[in-house]
């Protein structure tokens, strides 16, 4: 009987670890929870820093979430005071800004499929990128799963992603760059599972005097040859960028009458966007973060959204913009001249 | 003697400009040597002659003359040529106004009146983002919004 016992407590000890372990959830499946959204309302405050390259923003805004695609965000000031609030009822989504007594709307996001199915955009990043899972800090008085997602490429960023342990929402997020500088630190400061949320808070009710303007940039998802026969000249570019990226899907918007044709690539995470239009596109103003020239016809620079690379071929003009190394925007702009 | 000393070290010797093997060299050969110690007495006396010859100077009116005639020349050329820089300018201003050109030109083909501001790409690309599979890094998502905040300040 001892004998028994003891066999039952030796393994016992010996398959309690492997229970724990088998616990933990596989973290691809994690990340396509977060990817689906959490379907019950929460609210919180949420701080980022945001480092460009040139300088470092701080952003502050309390989220309000109902259902995937229906949210509302109110960005507040130094002082603690709302100057811009973003909201979206799931059709459409409009940014209020206060001061300005103008609102910008258009499309929601995810409103329509992407071109690239999703099972196929999951793939991509599988190949792309290694992810590993451990049990992570506690953010907002909650459990954590920590995710790291590392690029099998140089020169992309690495994401660091606490995980809330139970609802599928990303408490902290972090972007590093490949030199080992933090691009974007975020968190929610707290958070609430459980706080009723009145629904007047998604759908817009502007004081009087704000003017409504549509912003025109909401993506819509076209092939290449789509594009092609909309502007009636062939794009010449491949379906394939180097270190992992693959054409997704592209379109056509206007600037004061002017087309301008956006294609954009993905490696199931980074987005790379490549612009053409036959006017010049202006890049001497403060957004962007001069670095300098590239050959004859090519100026490279930083921004919010990472590198721009702008070079002008015969009448056209190009600009690619992608949160990578400057190493691998020019080897991603030489596939492309 | 075998070997006498050459005109040249004799010269610097009389000069005190042989370091000290040299000199000692130079000093036990002329004791010795008829032919180099009458080479070094005839430089001695050279000097002394050339030390006692009064200096002239050119006569004043001589040296006016050449100045006005020198004045004259430069003033009868055309102003091109008296203006002329030396000929290494010529390579360097020519650098200098390549430099200009393409700088200008550089500037004309990225920035006119009607090009596009670069905050109208840039917003189109962080909207993009926010389609992605996951959350974007920055979890307020201010990137869109910040863009449209200055492409408000672009467009009528």
């Amino acid at each position: 009987m001892n004998g028994r016992r003891f066999i039952a407590i030796f393994l016992s000890v010996l398959i309690l670890p492997i229970a724990v372990k088998a616990a933990d959830p596989n973290p691809i499946d994690l990340l396509k929870n977060i990817s689906q959204g959490l379907s019950e309302p929460y609210r919180g405050r949420v701080i980022s820093m945001i480092n460009d390259g040139q300088r470092s923003n701080r952003s502050e805004a309390e989220v309000f979430f109902d259902s995937p695609n229906v949210y509302r965000r109110e960005y507040m000031s130094a002082e603690g005071s709302p100057i811009k609030v973003v909201i979206c009822d799931g059709q459409t989504e409009w940014i209020h800004f206060i001061e300005k007594k103008l609102a910008w709307k258009g499309g929601a996001v995810k409103r329509q499929s992407k071109l690239l199915p999703i099972d196929k955009e999951w793939e991509l990043f599988m190949r792309n990128y290694r992810v590993l899972l451990k049990k992570g800090e506690v953010v907002a008085g909650r459990d954590t799963w920590h995710v790291d997602i590392m690029p099998n490429a140089p020169g992309k960023p690495k994401r660091l992603l606490l995980v809330d342990s139970v609802e599928p929402v990303i408490l902290r997020s972090e972007e590093i760059n490949p030199d080992g500088s933090i691009a974007v630190e975020s968190q929610f400061e707290n958070i609430d599972f459980n706080s009723v949320i009145d629904d007047s808070l998604f759908h817009p009710n502007f004081p009087q005097g704000v003017t409504v303007k549509d912003h025109g940039v909401a993506p819509d998802f076209l092939t290449l040859s789509e594009i092609e026969k909309s502007i009636g000249k062939k794009l010449g570019v491949p379906k394939e960028l180097p270190d992992g990226f693959e054409f997704e899907s592209g379109n056509l918007f206007h600037f004061k009458g002017k087309p301008i044709t956006h294609l954009r690539y993905t490696d199931g995470l980074n987005i790379i966007s490549l612009f053409q239009s036959e006017t010049p596109i202006n890049t001497k103003n403060r957004v962007f973060g001069w670095h300098g020239y590239e050959g004859l016809n090519g100026k490279i620079g930083f921004s919010r959204a990472g590198h721009v690379y702008h070079w002008r071929f015969g009448n056209r003009h190009y600009t690619l913009v992608g949160n990578i190394s400057l190493a691998a925007m020019r080897k991603l702009a030489r596939s492309l001249k | 003697m075998k070997e006498h000393i050459d005109s040249e070290t004799l010269s610097a010797y009389l000069d005190g400009c042989l370091e000290t093997a040299q000199l000692d060299r130079v000093l036990n050969h002329i004791k010795v040597c008829v032919i180099c110690a009458g080479e070094v007495n005839a430089y001695v006396k050279v000097r002394s002659v050339l030390k006692r010859t009064a200096i002239k100077n050119m006569p004043l009116d001589l040296a006016a003359d050449l100045r006005l005639a020198a004045a004259k020349k430069f003033t009868e050329q055309p102003w091109w040529i008296q203006w002329r820089l030396p000929q290494y300018w010529v390579p360097a201003t020519g650098m200098a106004i390549s430099l200009l050109v393409w700088g200008w030109w550089m500037q004309k083909s990225f920035v006119s009146e009607d090009s596009i501001p670069l905050e109208t790409v840039l917003a189109a690309h962080h909207r993009y983002l926010d389609e992605g599979n996951l959350p974007v890094t920055d979890l307020t998502a201010d990137g869109f919004s910040a863009r449209l905040a200055s492409y408000e300040e672009t467009v009528e």
